[in-house]
């Protein structure tokens, strides 16, 4: 089996996870699929020297960063205000809910907050990925979560800080 | 919190847009483009910065690209070609898009050099080589410009002054291969430790789709050569023994 057979099956296995939570940290399809593809793009021209058994945190890291790149290289434009189409809003649903709610955090604790719960990546792997501390991962998850309930005014999110 | 996020990224989920061998697909295409830009992206910059590229131009039919160029005297002997005229100075193409996430511009490097002549030397002398080389062994082989890059004439070869060094990079597209040749001095690229290390020596490096990247040194000069179909290894190894090639001895 060839190496670029290895690497279709790794992302028959992987792109839709990774879809997802580039979606988790984007709350947009089309940029959930650029970042993945953006990831696997990566992935193809790295694989022969990639230690196989660290694909995922290879595969995850590409795409925060890839993510946090984006955010940073849009934050100008971000900064600028727009006027909120008030229809839409009335008619939200819970799924809009929380991704506006998750819109509300920033970059990097947004990436927390969706990795640990939706990829359950551990608090070490969290900090390893980001290149922060284990404490810095467990404040700004707290700090998330608890952004994220007072946006969400429900309580549906009670307590779940693991 | 992972309940509520499970929902959150599966309800309403489009069908996947993307596929493997799509993404293979453009893998390899990317491969290509950085195999292109030779010896690093800041070589480039530098020849770019000097507008310092040299154009031959095979005769007539498709590849011939809108610029009014003399026909140059294909030559397998180094004689002196036709020089191009002045045309002008370099800049990024702005109409090529970039993915996102890409830091680097190689994309927009490349397309539309305005192309301006420098002067006659070793440059001319390995362009007219060849461009011998490649008639003598393709001659059915059509020349054309490669996509997106239509505005990149089919044979060019640029001289590089960064630092002090000096490099060669010459870019070719042939019955649909591609042939990018870089030439420099051998202390510029050292050879490893699992070629010899005396005389000459080559290696090769194969990828599935065809493409190959070829090493060779001569004792004083370094070639770096991305190629594919028609081309083959084993073709280079008579261009770069030719003494006309050995551009440092």
């Amino acid at each position: 089996m060839s190496w670029e057979s290895d690497f279709a099956e790794y992302f028959s296995v992987r792109a839709v996870s990774l879809r997802r939570v580039a979606y988790g940290l984007s709350g947009d399809w089309h940029l959930a699929e650029d970042l993945t593809q953006h990831t696997f793009l990566q992935l193809y021209r790295h694989w022969k020297r990639l230690d196989k058994s660290t694909l995922d945190a290879y595969s995850r890291k590409t795409l925060v960063n890839a993510f946090l790149s984006h955010k940073r290289s849009r934050k100008r434009e971000q900064m600028m205000a727009e006027v909120p189409d008030q229809a839409v809003m009335a008619a939200q649903s819970a799924g809009l809910e929380l991704r506006e709610a998750l819109d509300l955090l920033p970059p990097k604790q947004r990436a927390l907050v969706v990795l640990r719960h939706l990829e359950d990546i551990s608090v070490a792997e969290a900090a390893e990925l980001l290149g922060i501390a284990e404490g810095t991962v467990k404040s700004q998850t707290a700090r998330g979560l608890d952004k994220l309930r007072a946006a969400l005014r429900t309580p549906a999110f009670n307590g779940d800080q693991s | 919190m992972k309940d509520d996020l499970q929902r959150f990224v599966q309800d309403g989920e489009p069908p996947m847009g993307l596929n493997a061998n799509a993404i293979i697909s453009k893998g390899r295409r990317q491969r290509h483009v950085r195999l292109g830009l030779g010896l690093g992206t800041g070589a480039l910059a530098s020849a770019l910065a000097f507008s310092s590229i040299f154009l031959l131009l095979p005769p007539g039919g498709e590849g011939t690209p809108p610029f009014g160029f003399p026909t140059p005297s294909p030559s397998s002997s180094g004689a002196v070609c036709a020089l191009p005229a002045v045309i002008s100075t370099a800049s990024p193409d702005p109409t090529i898009s970039v993915p996102p996430g890409n830091t680097a511009d190689e994309l927009k490097i490349r397309p539309t050099y305005d192309f301006k002549a420098w002067a006659s030397g070793t440059g001319s002398d390995l362009s007219c080589f060849m461009y011998g080389w490649m008639k003598t062994q393709l001659p059915q082989a059509a020349a054309v410009p490669d996509k997106p890059w239509n505005g990149v004439p089919p044979y060019g070869f640029a001289a590089v002054t960064s630092d002090g060094k000096v490099r060669y990079e010459s870019e070719t597209h042939v019955g649909g291969g591609r042939l990018f040749v870089t030439v420099c001095h051998e202390s510029d690229f050292p050879r490893p430790a699992d070629v010899p290390q005396t005389g000459f020596a080559h290696r090769v490096e194969s990828f599935d789709d065809g493409a190959f990247l070829f090493y060779a040194w001569t004792g004083t000069t370094f070639f770096q050569v991305a190629g594919s179909s028609p081309v083959t290894p084993e073709m280079l190894l008579g261009l770069v023994q030719a003494p006309e090639m050995d551009a440092f001895k």
